[in-house]
């Protein structure tokens, strides 16, 4: 069976997991922030004061009011495609599912690689199109309210864009971490395992230059540099190659392990 | 077998279950601070504090990130629903005792490790804080600061218990999960209950459901301690709640 069947397979099963259906919480956000900030409810537009979520600016624009829905919908960005990673890999492997796989279809490479690229797509495709769900709930309901300017880019297009890129090759290698720990790990630890590493990349923020070496700290940093951030394709081209070498990590271990049947 | 007996059959097998180990990544928390504060570039805008002032403040950042409840969640469905699926809890009542007490045997198990992890999150962040933090400006050397003792140290940890307390609701809930969905599915209801409690601390009304959050509104003064202790009555009596019907149901269910 060709890598593309193969992955085509692959994206057949995600979509009709039950499991996949996490990734309609990527929508939730918005509504809650668009309708909050048409009827200025004091817990989305706060300073950050008193319990509330400092999120809101003044004058924002459509791709600006993504970015906020993305940078506050991280969490749980991040926690559904740890879980996703992990049921599609390291379950399988668990279950024994995979050794049919493996038997009917193609080489264990060949299934690990699919599998990261069919759930890299799913997940892309989901980000794209909460973006865009974004920026209709703007059009809706943020539009004509004091917190925006009705406009679709402002000045900071390219750091916002930027920032979407890099958030996206965050993720990337998030799910490439999950998948090879869920060669050698069961569900729940290579769940928790993933999270904590997640987790722990969170604080990393104070490390000065080192900090850009982890993905995760990237976003921000080209927001905050308004996309003059040294080395932008230098540092983009860093995290696919943690992606790859995770990756080839995987395939390797693999193919050196028993799959139960 | 009598109740006491079944508690520490049960404490001695959660020990020794490697996943249980998971909860020891909490110390990444006092860890990041402290290495922060060693650098000099502090993750917070921090003042000066005491030993008990510095470990305290550790354990309610551990709780506004989620992690402690989210681990503990983890742990919750690997006890209880991993066992019914994989049929272990059926030998655990033929050997053991009746299928309640196993249910309040775990209960208690869960809340006596949830408490030694407590216990030593606090020593480790008091050992940090000798080990590194007292030889900085950040560290004043005192066990207990002056600001603290006049805050009232009572009220100051006992703001902290909320957390615990948000972290056993969430295992009634799971507990109650674990009877309809296999552990897949409880670990998925599981997660999504910790993160509805963290979401919901930014919601008006329904943020006085989140124990965390009445803990750091008592931490704030911004609620009377009488007030704050009826409300975790309340928590205690709902999870209490939830495990009795556990119990109930899970003496009536159809184990494989």
């Amino acid at each position: 069976m060709s890598f593309l069947s193969v992955t085509r397979v692959e994206f057949t099963k995600l979509l009709r997991k039950k499991i996949s259906l996490l990734l309609l919480l990527f929508f939730v956000p918005a509504v809650l922030f668009g309708i909050g900030m048409l009827l200025g409810l004091s817990f989305f537009v706060s300073d950050g004061g008193g319990g509330g979520v400092d999120a809101v600016e003044k004058s924002l624009s459509g791709i600006g009011f993504a970015i906020i829905i993305m940078e506050q919908s991280k969490y749980i960005i991040s926690l559904v495609i740890i879980i996703l990673a992990a049921f599609t890999l390291s379950s399988e492997l668990e279950n024994g599912q995979i050794k049919s796989e493996i038997i009917r279809i193609c080489s264990r490479s060949k299934i690990v690689v699919a599998k990261y690229v069919a759930l890299s797509m799913l997940i892309l495709g989901a980000i794209l199109l909460s973006l865009i769900w974004s920026l209709l709930i703007y059009a809706m309901f943020v539009s004509k309210t004091e917190f925006a300017n009705g406009l679709l880019f402002d000045g900071l297009a390219q750091a916002q864009i930027g920032y979407i890129v890099f958030t996206i090759l965050g993720i990337a290698t998030e799910l490439a971490v999950t998948f090879l720990l869920g060669v050698k790990l069961k569900t729940f630890p290579c769940f928790a395992i993933s999270y904590i590493v997640w987790f722990a990349s969170l604080y990393t923020d104070f490390m000065g230059k080192i900090k850009l070496l982890i993905p995760y700290n990237m976003p921000n940093h080209y927001l905050e540099h308004t996309g003059a951030a040294e080395n932008g394709f230098a540092y983009a081209a860093l995290y696919i190659s943690y992606s790859l070498v995770f990756l080839t990590f995987s395939t390797v271990i693999l193919r050196g392990s028993e799959i139960k049947a | 077998m009598n109740f006491g007996l079944t508690v520490k059959v049960e404490l001695r097998k959660l020990l020794k279950k490697p996943l249980s180990l998971i909860m020891s990544a909490v110390f990444l928390i006092p860890v990041f601070y402290t290495y922060s504060i060693l650098t000099d570039a502090p993750l917070l805008q921090m003042t000066p504090s005491g030993a008990i002032d510095f470990a305290f403040g550790q354990w309610n950042l551990l709780g506004m990130t989620g992690l402690f409840q989210v681990l503990f969640s983890l742990v919750v469905v690997n006890t209880f629903s991993a066992e019914i699926d994989r049929g272990q809890v059926k030998m655990a009542i033929l050997k053991q005792c009746s299928r309640k007490k196993l249910v309040y045997a775990k209960i208690c198990v869960l809340a006596l490790f949830m408490l030694i992890s407590y216990l030593c999150y606090i020593a480790f962040s008091i050992g940090c804080y000798y080990g590194f933090v007292v030889r900085t400006d950040y560290g004043t050397g005192e066990f207990i600061s002056e600001a603290v003792r006049a805050y009232g140290i009572t009220k100051f940890i006992v703001s902290g218990v909320f957390v615990l307390i948000d972290a056993l609701v969430t295992a009634g809930i799971v507990f109650l999960f674990s009877l309809r969905f296999k552990t897949g599915v409880c670990f998925m209801l599981a997660i999504g209950t910790t993160t509805l409690l963290l979401i919901m601390q930014f919601f008006p009304v329904v943020q006085y459901l989140v124990p965390a959050y009445v803990g750091s509104l008592l931490d704030y003064g911004m609620i009377t301690p009488i007030m704050a202790g009826l409300l975790s009555l309340l928590y205690l009596a709902v999870t209490a709640a939830f495990v009795e019907i556990t119990a109930r149901k899970f003496e009536r269910m159809d184990l494989r």
